[in-house]
This record gives structure tokens, sequence and C-alpha cells, in this order.
């Protein structure tokens, strides 16, 4: 059988390693790029290129940013004593299309998950404390994903807030149907959560 | 490929990829198995997942799979929760012996072996863990497992001189030979714990407890000043037995969890 040559192969490869894109999907990307103008090709390399070496993460609340501050920490019409805690930068970006939230985020870039080898030490939250230690921050919303890990989380998360700054009010996220759902396709948990979480009409 | 139906419990949960997650579980039936379940997190419009919301740790349910030993993963075709464990969800620490339960599963008992008794002992002791009733419910299950497993240690009488645990002022546990020693006999044994016999009394008291459907009745209630010392005593144990590491018994042991 026939082979691609080194570098063909390499590319590929490389696409194929991404996630959601199979081999026959990273041979038909390769081919594309192979038959389009060295110009139009190289455009996606410097695409590349431009957000690994300009994107770094926010240095009050690890967001991806273009620099020092991220574009929802330097916007002073964000309510900046209101902090939603998630796991990662693209939950940020799922409740920021929600548009209703107008405090600030602190992102924990991963959650405790012990059996899988992370510990509280290899998330954000020693960054969080040292914002709290500021005295500006008065409620914490913990947005940690609905799950046993980010339950976990989150309770760690409350247990050390609450230690050290008992004023800070602490909440999380509610949980229950999904809007556009339907009732029967529920499942217990969420059903159980749905009508301990009722609201008033 | 023929199909199985059988309850079962997650251990253990890794994502494979965007779609998929390879699952470690326990099923009543067919013992430790591990299953990928393909397009998890993928919902329909109406809400509709292929998982009824998706796979947790330590989530019981009606599961059907492909029963293939041969085969390096079967797929998952159904997952229907019946134990979603709100109340444990509240509450850290019982989170963290909730999992520290399914890993010592995962760590003791060999993929394919059934354990029809021991299945029901942990789906028991995560309800319990949510309770009040944890220290001592977390306790007796980790006894019933090292039973179940074949590697109980000897905690009755001293491994040297045989004296009864019941008669000793002081005691130790030789982690390199599996049981403990007397005041007088410990110095004998180097890499050793000591421990207070009157926690081993404790022990023995779980484990001649009478039993309904399996679960020890009436367990005496235990504070962490009771148990710290026995799940360490255990833990090293368990270490030893397996040459394996055990992840969260740092997490249960530590004074803040
Ligand atoms: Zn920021
Ligand atoms: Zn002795």
């Amino acid at each position: 059988m026939a082979s691609y040559t080194q570098s063909i192969q390499n590319l590929i490869n490389q696409f194929a390693s991404l996630p959601g894109i199979g081999l026959r999907s990273a041979e038909r990307i390769a081919f594309h790029l192979l038959k389009q103008k060295p110009e139009d090709a190289l455009m996606l390399a410097e695409a590349i290129r431009d957000v690994k070496t300009r994107i770094r993460h926010c240095s009050v609340c690890y967001n991806l940013s273009e620099g020092e501050l991220c574009n929802i920490c330097s916007d002073p019409s964000r309510d900046q004593t209101v902090v939603c805690v998630i796991e990662q930068p693209k939950d940020l970006l799922a409740l920021e299309t929600a548009g209703s939230f107008r405090g600030v985020y602190h992102v924990l870039l991963g959650r405790i998950a012990p059996l899988e080898g992370m510990e509280p030490g290899d998330v954000t939250i020693d960054a969080l404390l040292a914002r709290l230690e500021q005295g500006q921050i008065r409620e914490i919303i913990m947005g940690t994903n609905p799950n046993l890990e980010g339950d976990g989380t989150a309770l760690h998360i409350q247990n050390e807030v609450g230690r050290r700054f008992p004023d800070v009010q602490l909440t999380r996220l509610a949980r229950g149907l999904a809007a556009g759902s339907n009732i029967e396709y529920a499942n217990k948990s969420v059903l159980a959560d749905a009508i301990s979480g009722r609201q008033k009409m | 490929m023929p199909l199985v139906a059988d309850r079962c419990i997650c251990l253990r949960k890794i994502e494979f990829s965007e779609t998929s997650q390879i699952l470690t579980l326990f099923a009543r039936q067919g013992g430790v198995v591990r299953v990928i379940a393909k397009g998890a997190h993928r919902t329909t419009k109406v809400g509709a997942s292929k998982f009824g919301g998706g796979i947790d740790l330590l989530d019981v349910a009606e599961a059907v799979f492909s029963h293939a030993p041969h085969r390096e993963l079967p797929p998952l075709t159904e997952w229907r929760l019946t134990e979603g464990h709100r109340e444990l969800r509240r509450n850290l620490r019982a989170i963290y012996l909730g999992t520290y339960a399914a890993e010592l599963v995962t760590t003791l008992v060999h993929e394919h072996d059934p354990h029809v008794e021991l299945f029901d002992r942990l789906e028991q002791s995560l309800r319990e863990v949510a309770t009040a009733r944890r220290e001592q419910a977390f306790l007796a299950f980790t006894l019933d497992l090292l039973r179940e497993t074949g590697l109980m240690p000897e905690l009755n009488a001293c491994i040297n001189c045989g004296q009864p645990m019941s008669r000793v002022a002081r005691a130790a546990f030789a982690i390199d030979r599996g049981g403990v020693a007397c005041g007088d006999c410990a110095p004998n044994f180097s890499r050793r714990v000591g421990i207070d016999p009157r926690l081993l009394r404790v022990v023995q008291t779980i484990l001649t407890l009478p039993r309904l459907a399996g679960q020890p009745q009436r367990l005496p209630g235990l504070t962490r000043n009771q148990t710290d010392p026995l799940n360490r005593l255990l833990a090293e144990h368990i270490r030893f037995s397996s040459a394996r590491e055990l992840r969260l018994a740092r997490y249960i042991l530590a004074p803040s969890a």
C-alpha cells in the first residue's frame, strides 16, 4: 500500500490528534490545505502561533486574556463585589452568553478530583483567598459543575472561605430542570433538585 | 455480543474524549467491569440524554452493557439512575468517605470477580455515610471489604505470643506481618504503628454484631478520635497488601475534612 510522504503524514497525525477529528477528516483537511495558496494556508499556522504566544491567564481571575487583565476584570461596569467561581474559561463563556450576570469571575482552572490526583493545590483557590483578603468581595457564587467532584470542590472552598471570611455571603447556582426540556426525560436527581429548589410564582 | 443488565455503582469516571467516558463500574452480578460510555454528554433538544443526564461517581443505576470479557472496553448502552446521593453531595466528609470506599473496591476487587454481598454492603454504606452514622458505617464497610477479599488482618491476638488483645494494655500493628502485637512483642517488628487495644476491641464488637440483609445491626456510635487511628492502620495494611497507593487516605485522615 502506498503511503504519504513524511510531512503529509505528520500533518494528518496532528489534525487527527485534535478532539472530534477522525483520521478521514484529518486527511480531508490536510489535502484541502495542500490545494490552498501558500499565504492562505499559512494563515492557520499564524493564528495558532498567535494564540499560543499572546494568550495568557488574567492576573486576577485566571480567565484567558491578551493582556494583564481580562476584558471582564478591566470593565468598570462590572460589579467587583460579586464573584462567580467556575472550573474552566469555557464555563465563563457559557455564563456570559446568558448575559444576565454583572459581577466578575474566578476561574479555578480545574476541580479537586482526588481519584485523578487533582488536589486543592492544583487549582487557583489560594489566589481566590488572596482576592478575598483585599476586603471588597461581599458574595461568592459557587458555579462549579453539579457533579460529585464539582460539589466537593465547592464544599472545600466553602470551608476555607467560611473559616477565614465569615462575613462573605456564599451561594451556589440553582440546579434542576433545564429550560426547554421535558420533565419526562429528567432523571431522579434532577427532579429532586427541581422540587427542593422550587420558586414562588 | 450478548447484552447484560445489572445493577451498577460507578467507581471511577475518566473523560476519554469530548463525547466519551471510560467508567469503572461495580456490577452486582458481574463484579468490577470497565465500559465505555459513548455520547455521554450529548443531549437532544428536549433534554433527553443518552444516559439519563450523565453518569457520575458513586451513582447507582440499572445498567445494560455488552458482555465481552475478552474485549478491551465493551460499550455501555443503558443507564437508568436509581440513586444519585443528594444528601451525600452536601457534606464534604461524606463525599470523601464515599469516594474512598470506591477507591478501596477498585484497589482490592479483581475485574470480573463477582461479589454480590459486597456490592450490597457498598450500596448500603454509601447511604449511611450521608448520615451522622458515617464514621462507624465506613469502618464497618472497610472491615467487610477486607473479610470478603481475604485480606482481613489479625486484630484479635498477638501474632507473636498469641495473647488476646482484650488483655493487653499496649499494642502495635506490624504492617509487613498484617497483624497486631502486644506491647512486649511489638519491638520485634520494625514496621509498626501503635494502636490503642481498646480500639481493637471496638473492631471485634463490630465484626460480631447481628446482621440483617448482610448489614450489621446496632453499630456503636464512633467519633473520629476512634476511627482515625483505625482508618490509618487499615490504610497502611491495604497499601502494603496491594502495593498500591491510596489517593483518598490522606483526605479522610486530614483534620479539617
Ligand atoms: Zn480577569
Ligand atoms: Zn505478644
